[in-house]
């Protein structure tokens, strides 16, 4: 186990630098100059190429890319362009509220959806089956942002349940950042639960077919049984691939709740960065969000190991 | 005699090993087949016994040129067939045709019948769609369909019937050799006999040459002139059909042809015995093939101590085939004769006990 | 765009029912997409998909005619915000006082135009960049899957926003960015179809007809990935229009003079204070436009998929029937007290297609004396394999078994409900499987499987299990059983794994042992060895074994006595000496002759002319009558019944007449130098007469049987 960890975590290394590599370059190719973003329209020539030379972008791109990484290795991101905060700082303050609601989200879908994409299976043509079925195609096709909207101004506005936006000032209990958290993750946590149980379904359909199951049966095993030891932990396998996906999926899909419920996480900060040409900010934000999908990935080769044996190295 | 139509020369064909768990790590080569030399007359029959793992199909693979062997040499008439670059000139796929054994996976499911078997005629002889469709529907009657399947799928025929399809597009260039790989395996018994029949009758009017891969003995015997024995990424025997199905002379092809069950009681109360006689170690071949012993020294009943140190020289049998085994060259002397010669009285043969376990 | 890296969900490959079903009378040209298109006709969910699409496409094309209103949305009534219906507007209008109908209407423009954008760039990189590596593997497939991961180590919309950074913002430049990363998905898509038709034989046989690498490609592989492509096609298409709402809203798609729908939606956002209600419009035409492609393309997937059927936890138990005085032949030939006892079994399967039933197993009989080996004979599609099953109540699904009695050692299973079988199944009934690797669970050490039925059925506590299941592993031949116990079951090969089955199947000293194709799936030395196995156990422990096999030389191993199956119907049974001496049915005849033996070799093999039909054609006569090289008028005339003949029974009009040969001598009765055989070899046709109580002697002691 250690030595599938050891060799995972040595293969993501590579990966990370392909991935900072490509956006760096990437991002360049827009003509528009940061300096006149920043400076405005009204600037001089020569305001502008001073700005360009303090944020170094008047430097050769080789040049420029080798110092960004540089730094990126040791742990710093550069400083904003606009604010002159460190990048590193600001991820810091806004990552453990994107994450919370990303796996949030994530837990509530892997718990929603698996349990009823297993019943649906277990029974398959019949009205539950069919009920659920329903739901999960219905539930795959709303848009995240828009359903937020429309709990926000419901559930938020008109009835005053929970609140509608993410409290201004940090919250202060767990209490209230879980109340905080409740809308957004709904919004997110839909599509996904409906993702999961759909795969959920068919695998266990395809599981049920399978030798293993009727030779359990053959042994007279209960029912309940049967399912619970002998199909549930293989139809899981395709269950945690999806799961795989979909961390990726919410936290793309966060990005527009986070502007829905105006949560101050990591999202925000990528469309700003991006609205500004603010590049130390996007890279910092890409190689966050990278590096969350790649340790997710990892723990997820780690439980296939354990559902698997067959993966596991001898 | 005149010059064989397929030369296999001392073919030994690896498989490199896979990535480990680290990325660093490699996973040892896999040895396929070792060293195995082979000839096939034209217009001849060669049956090619053995079971799962034994490196049969991966050799006919290497004939038909899908993979290219880590040394010696296949010549098949004027082509040197390990000489060929990436690409495999035309002129040999016309020359050597295949029938795999999976009657459902060998047709394209999305074309019809009539372009499954007009592909290599077009191919190859450049004939417009009327012509093809025409020599298509003959080649359908060939084999024993009719005309107007041309228009159907493959999935609207039973697996005899898409078996004789395949045999029909493997005609249709008008090959020398045909590698039949395991091609009445996956069939039911009635219909086994009935496609081994149409083979044996297009050989008849052909004159084509045959390299039957197959693991069941009794089938191959009726089919084929001469038969080699695989074991475990070896040849171990080699010799006339009749010869190698009651005199063998090497303890596998013995192991073998005692475990083909009969139908009748009487000779399968006589092999049953023999076959437990016979069969030591408890599992088939497995793990990697060993370069420097016999393979089957494991499960031999009759094994020396020199069996574990080198794979024996070839010797000719009183038959006039080949055997590979050490007991024809130390221990008992058998000198070619059969092996079953040791059976009266096994005690003797053994210069060493077999080894406790597997 | 929550979904866009999901992926296929899969649907479960339907294990085909019976053999693959020849049709060569019902079948034309082009019959295969006429099915697939009624196929998917008949699937309304998809249907309505379609038309909703259909009718998002006519309002994106006239949208300019569909309105009264200003198609540059001009705003006559600036900052009015009229509710619906006021002022003629039947939606209201949006903040700055344009019409939300219209908007609607020009945003399925948008909506449409982006998402083909996307998914055309998706296509145009996405199938050649896949198809070359899947084709070429080696270090092509390395740097280019390589690639991909890089692509997809990010989220989609992020790396999408990323690539908008360097185009810059604007429709089109962000419906690019999402194509570019869809085209990873395609990429990944077409590349695994690549890799799974690369192994298909199809393939390898184009190329041995001399197809060239580029006609490989695009004529044999690309037709067969083109269902999943299609099926993903339809799905990111979908995916696309979320991505357009969603990039739309954030501001860094659609921009203010474009009526994209997620532009409204930014719209609305300005005027929630006052009222949710412009969001709703827009909102609800992204959500049934991603819904209608998805259930459309769900559509084409399952009218792809052949016969996609649902199951169930397979079992079903056996219904009751009423008794039928006809059938009841004087039955068996000679055993006064079977141990297992059934009469009047029919199964019926829904034909696939229709909504009708077929029946697959019509009145079979059946006894098996105690400490017996009952030999169940046939081709596949006899019916033999579901015989077995139905004994221990596991008819799959949609399968129907009534019988009219099935008697266990005094005991009724016929009407039992699942949880008394449960005592049958595992304790009194043991069964082992064809494939011995595929019927054991991968994800638990075999220990454990082989111990469960001693923990439910016996009771035991986790050591006592242990301990026995030791005790087992020793018993079966499965050498160094302390280490093998904690093995999991890809780490033995089929014979071994076969082995741990009979340990499972015995484990609960059951009365009866049924064994479906036992040694089929192994290679011929380990038959041999397996077959010792069972008859051994089974003979030590006086076991009664229902043995199915298509195999007449391993019932010649092991059987006492014989039932013959074809088409759903034993054709005949008997003493094994008997049926095999003297065949009373033409089909055992045929049979017989037709099992290849090591022998000298004349002339053709004899052969059993014709195929086996499928059940939706078996005649309401002799089912064999089309194959029989004996039919007369009288086989025509209607069902035929199992009547007695000799000492077996059998299902023939003619039998009383016919002369039908048996197994005969080998005439080279066994290799040089094996012990001969107590008969006469080649005494002519006939084989000598079986000492009574078994065909074969218990083994010799001391020879060299399994440990």
């Amino acid at each position: 186990m250690l030595r599938l960890l050891v060799s995972r975590v040595l293969a993501a290394i590579p990966l990370m630098l392909m991935v900072a590599t490509l956006v760096f370059f990437l991002a360049q190719l827009n003509p528009v100059d940061p300096a006149a973003t920043i400076m405005g329209d009204d600037a001089d020539l020569e305001s502008l190429a001073e700005k360009r030379a303090e944020l170094g972008i008047d430097r050769p791109l080789v040049v420029q890319y080798w110092d960004w990484l540089n730094s990126a290795v040791v742990g710093d991101l550069g400083t904003n362009w606009f604010n002159g905060e460190e990048i590193t700082t600001e991820l810091r303050d806004r990552i453990p509220v994107t994450l919370s609601m990303v796996f949030g989200s994530l837990i509530v879908a892997l718990g929603i959806g698996s349990a009823f994409g297993v019943l649906a299976a277990l029974k398959a043509g019949r009205w539950p089956d069919r009920t659920i079925t329903v739901a999960s195609s219905l539930g795959l096709a709303v848009p995240n942002f828009w359903i937020g909207l429309v709990l926000a101004y419901y559930v938020g506005v008109k009835l005053q349940w929970l609140p509608a936006i993410w409290p201004t000032t940090r919250p202060d209990s767990l209490a209230r950042w879980i109340e905080a958290l409740i809308l957004p993750c709904v919004a997110l946590g839909i599509s996904a639960s409906a993702a999961i149980a759909r795969q959920a379904r068919s695998s266990m359909i395809g599981v049920l077919q399978r030798d293993y199951v009727r030779t359990a049966l053959a042994k007279g095993l209960p029912v309940r049984r049967v399912v619970s030891r002998h199909a549930i932990r293989n139809a899981a396998i395709p269950v945690v691939t999806l799961a795989g996906f979909q961390t990726s999926a919410l936290i793309g899909g966060s990005i527009f709740v986070e502007f829905v419920f105006n949560v101050p996480g990591l999202g925000r900060f990528g469309v700003d960065a991006i609205l500004r040409q603010n590049m130390p900010a996007l890279l910092g934000f890409v190689m966050v969000t990278a590096a969350v999908v790649v340790v997710v990935n990892i723990v997820l080769d780690l439980s296939y190991a354990w559902l698997n044996p067959k993966v596991r190295p001898e | 005699m005149s010059e064989p139509l397929l030369h296999i020369d001392d073919v030994t064909i690896v498989f490199p090993g896979g990535r480990g768990a680290l990325p660093w790590q490699k996973l040892p080569d896999v040895r396929a087949v070792q060293h195995v030399s082979l000839q096939i007359d034209a217009g001849d029959t060669l049956g090619l016994v053995g079971e799962s793992g034994s490196g049969k199909t991966t050799l006919g693979r290497a004939v038909l040129r899908f993979l290219r062997p880590e040394s010696g040499s296949i010549r098949l008439g004027d082509f040197d067939v390990t000489g060929f670059g990436r690409q495999v000139p035309t002129e040999y796929r016309k020359t050597v045709q295949v029938v795999f054994q999976d009657p459902v996976g060998s047709l394209n499911p999305s074309m019809v019948v009539g372009a499954i078997i007009a592909e290599p005629l077009r191919i190859h002889f450049g004939m417009d769609s009327g012509t093809a469709r025409e020599r298509a529907g003959e080649l359908l009657e060939q084999v024993g369909l009719q005309r107007h399947h041309l228009d159907r799928y493959p999935h609207e025929f039973s697996g005899g019937q898409r078996q004789r399809i395949a045999v029909a597009r493997a005609l249709a260039t008008e090959p020398d050799l045909l590698v039949l790989d395991e091609p009445v395996s996956a069939l039911d018994v009635s219909t086994q006999s009935q496609v081994i029949n149409l083979l044996e009758r297009l050989q008849r009017e052909t004159g084509a040459a045959y390299l039957l891969i197959a693991h069941d003995l009794a089938v191959v015997r009726h089919t084929c002139h001469r038969i080699a024995v695989m074991y475990h990424s070896r040849i171990v025997e080699l010799g006339d059909s009749d010869d190698i199905c009651e005199r063998p002379a090497h303890p596998y092809t013995e192991l073998l042809l005692a475990s083909i069950p009969d139908p009748d009681p009487a000779v399968q109360h006589v092999k049953s015995q023999r076959r437990r006689e016979l069969a030591q170690g408890v599992a088939g071949a497995s793990g990697r093939a060993p370069t420097d012993s016999c393979p089957f020294a494991e499960r031999c009943p009759h094994v020396m101590d020199v069996c574990r140190e080198s794979f024996p020289e070839p010797v000719p049998t009183a038959t006039g085939g080949t055997v590979w085994c050490h007991l024809h060259t130390s221990g008992p002397m058998l000198g070619g004769q059969p092996v079953s010669e040791l059976a009266a009285g096994t005690s003797t043969a053994q210069v060493s006990p077999p080894a406790a376990d597997g | 765009m929550s979904d866009a890296l999901a992926g296929l969900g899969g649907s479960a490959d339907a294990g085909e029912l019976a053999s693959p079903a020849p049709m060569p009378q019902e079948s034309a040209a082009g019959a295969t997409r006429s099915r697939f298109w009624a196929r998917l006709r008949r699937n309304k969910v998809a249907m309505a998909g379609a038309v909703y699409l259909v009718l998002v496409v006519i309002a994106a094309i006239f949208a300019p005619l569909l309105t009264s209103h200003d198609e540059t949305f001009a705003t006559r009534f600036q900052d009015i915000l009229f509710s619906p219906g006021e002022a003629g507007y039947v939606l209201g209008t949006d903040h700055v006082g344009r019409d939300i109908l219209t908007r609607i209407f020009f945003g399925a423009r948008y909506a449409l135009i982006a998402g083909a954008e996307a998914v055309l760039v998706a296509l145009v990189i996405g199938v050649p960049f896949g198809l070359a590596i899947g084709y070429f593997r080696g270090w092509a497939d390395r740097i280019g899957m390589r690639f991909v991961e890089i692509v997809v180590a990010v989220p989609a919309v992020v790396m999408a926003m990323a690539i908008i950074t360097g185009l810059g913002t604007g429709l089109t430049n962000a419906m690019l960015a999402i194509g570019l990363v869809f085209s990873m998905i395609i990429t990944r898509l077409v590349r695994a179809e690549v890799f799974a038709a690369r192994e298909e034989f199809y393939v390898d046989g184009a190329r041995a007809a001399g197809a060239s690498d580029r006609r490989v490609m695009w004529r044999h592989i690309l037709p067969n990935v083109a269902p999943p492509l299609i099926v993903q096609t339809t799905l990111l298409f979908a995916q696309a229009v979320l991505a357009e709402a969603a990039l739309s809203f954030l501001g860094i798609g659609a921009d203010a003079s474009q009526a994209s729908w997620g532009r409204m939606l930014r719209d609305a956002e300005l005027s929630i204070d006052r009222t949710i209600w412009p969001a709703i419009p827009p909102g609800i035409a992204i959500f049934l436009t991603v819904v209608a492609f998805n259930v459309f393309g769900d559509g084409l997937r399952d009218a792809f998929a052949r016969e996609a059927r649902g199951g169930r936890v397979g079992v079903g138990d056996v219904m009751p029937k009423e008794r039928n005085a006809a059938s009841a032949p004087p039955w068996p030939p000679g055993s006064d007290d079977p141990l297992l006892s059934l009469r009047g079994l029919d199964i019926v399967f829904p034909k696939p297609g229709e909504g009708t039933d077929m029946t697959v197993v019509r009145d079979v009989n059946l006894d098996i004396g105690r400490g017996e080996v009952m030999a169940l004979v046939g081709e596949s599609g006899s019916g033999k394999t579901i015989t077995g099953l139905s004994l221990m109540g596991l008819v799959p699904d949609p399968g129907q078994a009534s019988a009219e009695s099935i008697v266990l050692d005094g005991r009724e299973l016929v009407g039992m409900d699942f949880n008394d079988l449960r005592w049958i199944r595992g304790r009194e009934i043991g069964i082992i499987f064809q494939e011995p690797s595929a019927a054991l669970n991968p994800a638990y050490t075999v220990g454990r499987q082989v111990a469960e039925p001693l923990r439910v059925h016996l009771g035991m506590s986790k050591r006592e299990a242990r301990e026995r299941v030791i005790e087992l592993f020793t018993e079966v031949g499965i050498p160094d059983p302390h280490k093998r116990i904690d093995a999991f079951p890809h780490q033995f090969s089929g014979g071994m794994a076969q082995r741990v089955m009979i340990a499972m199947a015995l484990s609960c000293e059951p009365k009866l042992l049924i064994a479906d194709e036992p040694t089929t799936a192994l290679d011929v030395t380990v038959q041999g060895q397996m077959l010792d196995l069972v008859s051994e156990l089974a003979r030590s422990r006086g076991v009664s074994v229902l043995l199915i096999t298509h195999d007449l030389g391993v019932v010649a191993d092991l059987a006492d006595r014989v039932a013959v199956m074809y088409a759903g119907e034993i054709v005949e049974t008997g003493r094994l000496a008997d049926v095999f001496a003297t065949p009373r049915h033409p089909y055992t005849e045929g049979l017989i002759a037709a099992i290849p033996r090591n022998e000298p070799r004349s002339g053709d093999l004899p052969t059993i002319p014709g195929v086996v039909p499928p059940p939706w054609a078996w005649p309401d006569r002799c089912h064999f009558a089309d194959r029989c090289l004996y039919e007369a008028i009288e086989c025509r005339r209607g069902p035929v019944e199992l009547r007695p003949m000799g000492a077996s029974l059998t299902r023939c009009e003619r039998s009383h007449e016919l002369e039908l040969r048996g197994v005969q001598h080998a005439s080279v009765v066994a290799i040089a130098g094996w012990e001969q055989p107590s008969g006469e070899p080649g005494s002519g046709g006939v084989m000598p007469g079986l000492p009574p109580g078994g065909v074969m002697p218990g083994l010799p002691p001391g020879e060299g049987g399994p440990a």
